[in-house]
């Protein structure tokens, strides 16, 4: 194989994984929710939307640093480290529920226009949903609104 | 003969050569390098540090270390390490020197290994540090480039540790039977504050040996195997409490306690330091936390049964609640048609569901200073909630007793205001200080 082809067939291939990101990237089921409940204690409860531009809606009810509704755009680097964590998420193959009879522990709900799971943090919940709570918490903590 | 006399001269000259070869050898100038300044072991194992000089000196560098662990958070006890410095050449042969924080670089080497012994023991802790500063005792024939810098030791412990860099230090305890001890059984994640090394350190006991006592309150088939702490007041999150045995039916119960809530004054935006359990707002969360389990027993309070299976009592989902369990009764009195007048709930977090509202209604009768009012149809709810609690003499029995255990506030500010928000049968407030009022409000009806 000459130089020239070998040289092209890398470049379609790069081509086709740089499209094939982008399509699974356009197909997250935006807008997202996530709620976040009381617990015994002083937990931040508050309602967030995300949308695909990257634009939140928030809305602070008990021990955030804002309360009330808020909207707050996401840098492109918040948005896409969200967005990484997010893909990896495929709600309609969660289960609905993964609460365990822990009493007092905080609930949360993601919710998409499809689907939706509602957990309370322990170990039998998936990483996944886990690592995409911690970050978004992070994100508003950055943006001072927890 | 001949032969082994010249032989013998040959060797006595070129030794002699040697000789004076090495005492010509001089060189006083020379760089000082360390190979890693991020260093660590498992406890028991020693800690190495390995140093180079550019070029080998003809007159040995002596190096002295500091040990320092200020502004290090997870920082590591003295008792966990020795402050005792081993040198070797070649990596086998080790020595020490008189004055074991100093090692030697000797004369006509390069390179010089030093080893710092850890202790193995078996305290469960995590990953510690400390600092350590390797500096040349100064010698004005020498003409030293030091290039050495701050190295930033840890020492791993050997104990059970899942998780040890998500953060969040989780302390986790096993209950003896009869609540005559417990052994710390793990301490999962990693330091992120000095409040969570000064818990592992110490402050770890009081709330347990306090436990231990409020759990010898519980009926005897009723246990508590296992206690967790976490020392993170910014989570928020106060307590926690679950039937570790699942769907089995079976009275073992693990509760975990954020003892941030004890050792920091949450009340305050700066939130310092306070004495345990200052302000009472732990001792209000384990009250609620004790609540559970005094509601949601299979002791007295619940039968066990599969979904699906009949049950003509209020259910929930540890099971089938019993006749005469406090949360049928609760139910009976507060879900079947709730009361309207406000205050409807002790707290906000009371309205969460029945379970939430009943362990929220026991810690809130449990920290009452005053005497609760009698209540009527015409009081609020919050208030026929708490005599609910007070007519049930076990738990009316509870109070004095958690109280010789703990101290115990409102874990809300404005809680205190329920009694106050009482209101006649026209639904008008009557301040729970105007007795008088209180009175002929009851007069009337």
């Amino acid at each position: 194989m000459g130089r020239k082809n070998q040289m092209m067939i890398y470049g379609l291939l790069l081509i086709m994984l740089t499209n094939s990101c982008t399509s699974v990237q356009s197909v997250l089921p935006f807008p997202v929710s996530v709620s976040k409940e009381a617990c015994k204690g002083k937990c931040p409860v508050y309602k967030i939307i995300i949308l695909k531009s990257g634009e939140v809606d928030f809305e602070g009810v008990k021990n955030t640093k804002h309360t009330g509704r808020s909207k707050v755009l996401l840098s492109k680097k918040e948005f896409q480290e969200l967005k990484q964590v997010y893909k990896t998420i495929d709600l309609s193959k969660l289960k609905n529920s993964y609460d365990q009879r822990i009493y007092d522990l905080p609930q949360t709900v993601i919710k998409n226009s499809n689907n939706s799971v509602s957990f309370k943090r322990n170990q039998s919940v998936p990483i996944e949903l886990i690592k995409f709570v911690e970050l978004l918490d992070e994100i508003l903590k950055k943006n001072n609104l927890l | 003969m001949k032969k082994l006399f010249i032989v013998t001269i040959f060797i006595t000259v070129f030794a002699i050569g040697c000789n004076k070869d090495d005492d010509d050898f001089m060189n006083l100038k020379s760089t000082l390098k360390i190979e890693n300044t991020i260093i660590g072991a498992l406890e028991g194992k020693y800690l190495y540090i390995n140093l180079s000089l550019s070029d080998e000196l003809s007159k040995d560098l002596i190096l002295k270390a500091d040990f320092s662990t200020e502004g290090v958070i997870a920082y590591i006890n003295d008792e966990d390490y020795k402050k005792e410095l081993e040198y070797s050449t070649d990596g086998k042969t080790w020595q020490k020197e008189t004055n074991t924080n100093q090692v030697k670089f000797k004369s006509r080497t390069s390179n010089l290994k030093i080893r710092i012994p850890t202790i193995d023991d078996d305290l469960p802790e995590t990953k510690e540090e400390f600092k350590l500063t390797l500096t040349p005792i100064a010698d004005t024939d020498l003409s030293l480039t030091n290039e050495l810098s701050e190295i930033k030791v840890s020492v791993v412990d050997n104990e059970v540790n899942k998780n040890p860099d998500e953060k969040g230090m989780l302390m986790e305890f096993a209950i003896a039977d009869g609540y005559t001890g417990y052994t710390v059984t793990a301490i999962q994640n990693q330091i992120s504050s000095s409040l969570e090394k000064e818990v592992i350190d110490e402050k770890y006991k009081r709330p347990v040996e306090d436990a231990l006592k409020a759990f010898k309150l519980l009926s005897p088939s009723v246990k508590v195997v296992k206690f967790t702490i976490l020392a993170d007041p910014s989570s928020g999150l106060g307590g926690y409490v679950y039937n570790t045995t699942g769907e089995k039916g079976v009275d073992e119960w693990l509760m975990g306690m954020n003892i941030g809530f004890a050792y920091v004054d949450v009340t305050t935006q700066e939130g310092g330091t306070i004495p345990f359990n200052d302000n009472g707002i732990y001792g209000n969360i384990f009250t609620h936390e004790l609540g559970h389990i005094i509601t949601l027993n299979f002791d007295k309070q619940i039968t066990f049964m599969k979904e699906g299976d009949a049950c003509n009592h209020y259910r929930n989902s540890e099971g089938c609640s019993k006749p005469n369990s406090y949360v049928n009764l609760f139910n009976t009195d507060f879900y079947v048609t709730p009361p309207t007048n406000e205050p409807t709930h002790v707290t906000g977090y009371a309205k969460t569901n029945l379970e939430e509202d009943i362990a929220e209604s026991f810690a809130h009768y449990v920290t009452q200073e005053t005497t609760i009012p009698v209540s009527t149809n015409a009081s609020s709810g919050a208030l026929q909630k708490l005599n609910f609690i007070k007519g049930k003499s076990e738990l009316d029995d509870l109070k004095s007793k958690i109280k010789t255990i703990y101290k115990l506030g409102y874990s809300d500010p404005g809680q205190q205001d329920i009694l106050a928000k009482q209101v006649d049968k026209n639904g008008k407030p009557i301040s729970c200080l105007n007795h008088k009022a209180i009175l002929k409000a009851l007069e009337k009806e």
